[in-house]
């Protein structure tokens, strides 16, 4: 028997229970939770080895809020599982894209990895409020590397 | 008292299971509540909703946050397949890679994270990967059992493609440092440690594998059955999918064993519980 990458495939491994298996292979889509017709990639297309920094090195310090907030839309691109599972139907009432909080601290690890710091806020002193969409995030990125810039 | 209850398929009427169990014990608490899940995903995640309004209503973390301390799904993208011997190169590297981006972004968040309320002590996924270093330069016992997994069930001349490995006994020196890279329990709470309360309420996590199926054990000091048993059951058979992916091996039971587990009356009100309970007889009785 051979599965879809040309390996002969051990018939004992990988069978799970009948109802998520689809011809030998569990549904892993499904099985984390992510929407039937999406969430898995094909060919990795971000870090492609441990320790790989996510994302490109950009200037954080010389961008706008809005150029901050269209870097975060790329790595939340790059980061996310499957975007369209992380937004909610509507946009975020500041009218950018709704992020989990799960997101969005790993969003606050990225870009605080591409300032060139191991933080970037405090969340105990953060406005919760301002990690709930890509808006609130570009706020606080683009006010810290400010803040870390000119100290 | 103990209460061993009957093994069901998925977490919803395990975790509805757990708590009626509860209830019905004064102040709603149970010593050594073992709750077994013999197919733990897909959850048809029915009662999220519900159980995110009662938590709300106490403004209470999301059943989604408590699951993303186990296993942050959302920054995890799985392949379409999983590990097999033989794998083709591509497709190996593909999967590694998955997992690694799924470390390597959990770990650039840890600083961050750790300054959040209450997570001062480090998370639970933070001390699966990064043991002994909460801002994420620790020991990755989670990669290491999964080679582990994977080397246990390769058919070379030593291992013969075995599919039965029981490595609790190697566990109790599993203290993270790296010293028992053979244990295939992931061990939460330092063995030195002499706190009295507080973080960690989950203390170890066994991998079982018998006949290529992967048996997930939790053993939780204290379970509160409501803010945190659902996103707690969800965040372990996200885990135990991920490990199983990982290593090629099936899923087995998630079992989950609280030493203390409390229905919380006192916090949210027998009424509003039974209420949640009665929602999820009728939602499982819905087509």
């Amino acid at each position: 028997m051979q599965n879809l990458h040309g390996s002969t495939l051990d018939t004992d491994v990988g069978l799970s229970d009948s109802h998520l298996v689809t011809e030998g292979e569990p549904d892993w889509s499904r099985l984390f939770g992510a929407p039937a017709d999406g969430g898995q990639r094909t060919a990795p297309s971000y870090a492609e080895e441990e320790g790989a920094e996510i994302g490109h090195q950009p200037d954080l310090a010389a961008m706008s809020v809005a150029q901050v907030r269209a870097y975060l839309l790329g790595l939340l691109e790059e980061l996310a599982r499957s975007p369209d599972a992380l937004l909610d139907d509507e946009l975020h009432e500041d009218g950018t894209r709704s992020v989990s909080s799960q997101i969005a601290v790993a969003l606050l690890g990225a870009a605080a990895a591409a300032a060139g710091r191991k933080r970037l806020v405090n969340l105990a002193s953060t406005d919760y409020a301002d990690l709930r969409s890509i808006g609130g995030l570009a706020r606080l990125v683009h006010g810290a590397v400010r803040q870390g810039a000119s100290a | 008292m103990t209460l061993a209850l009957e093994p069901v398929q998925d977490i919803d009427t395990a975790w509805a299971s757990a708590v009626r169990s509860a209830i019905d014990l004064p102040n709603g608490r149970a010593v050594h509540l073992l709750i077994t899940v013999t197919s733990a995903l897909p959850a048809a995640l029915d009662l999220a909703p519900a159980i995110d309004a009662l938590l709300s209503a106490k403004d209470e973390y999301s059943v989604g946050t408590v699951a993303s301390t186990i296993f942050p799904v959302e920054l995890y993208r799985p392949p379409a397949f999983g590990f097999t011997h033989g794998l083709a190169a591509p497709a190996l590297e593909e999967l590694d890679a998955a997992a690694a981006a799924l470390y390597n972004a959990y770990r650039q968040a840890l600083p961050s994270l750790l300054t959040a309320s209450g997570n001062s002590m480090g998370t639970y996924f933070q001390r699966m990967i990064s043991y002994g270093d909460r801002e994420g330069g620790g020991f990755n016992q989670l990669q290491e059992r999964i080679k582990s997994l994977r080397a246990m069930t390769a058919p070379n001349e030593r291992t013969k493609g075995r599919g039965t490995g029981n490595f609790f006994n190697l566990d109790l020196a599993g203290d993270g440092a790296g010293e028992s890279a053979g244990a295939a329990g992931l061990q939460l709470l330092d063995p030195r440690g002499r706190k009295e309360r507080g973080f960690p309420c989950l203390v170890h996590i066994d991998l079982t594998v018998v006949d290529r199926r992967l048996h997930l054990l939790a053993v939780y000091r204290r379970q509160n059955l409501i803010t945190k048993g659902y996103g707690n059951l969800l965040g372990l058979a996200r885990l135990q999918a991920f490990i199983c992916q990982q290593s090629g091996l099936a899923l087995g039971d998630l079992a989950v064993l609280a030493a203390f587990a409390d229905a919380e009356e006192q916090h949210y009100g027998k009424r509003a519980i039974r209420a949640l309970l009665d929602e999820a007889e009728q939602q499982r009785a819905r087509p």
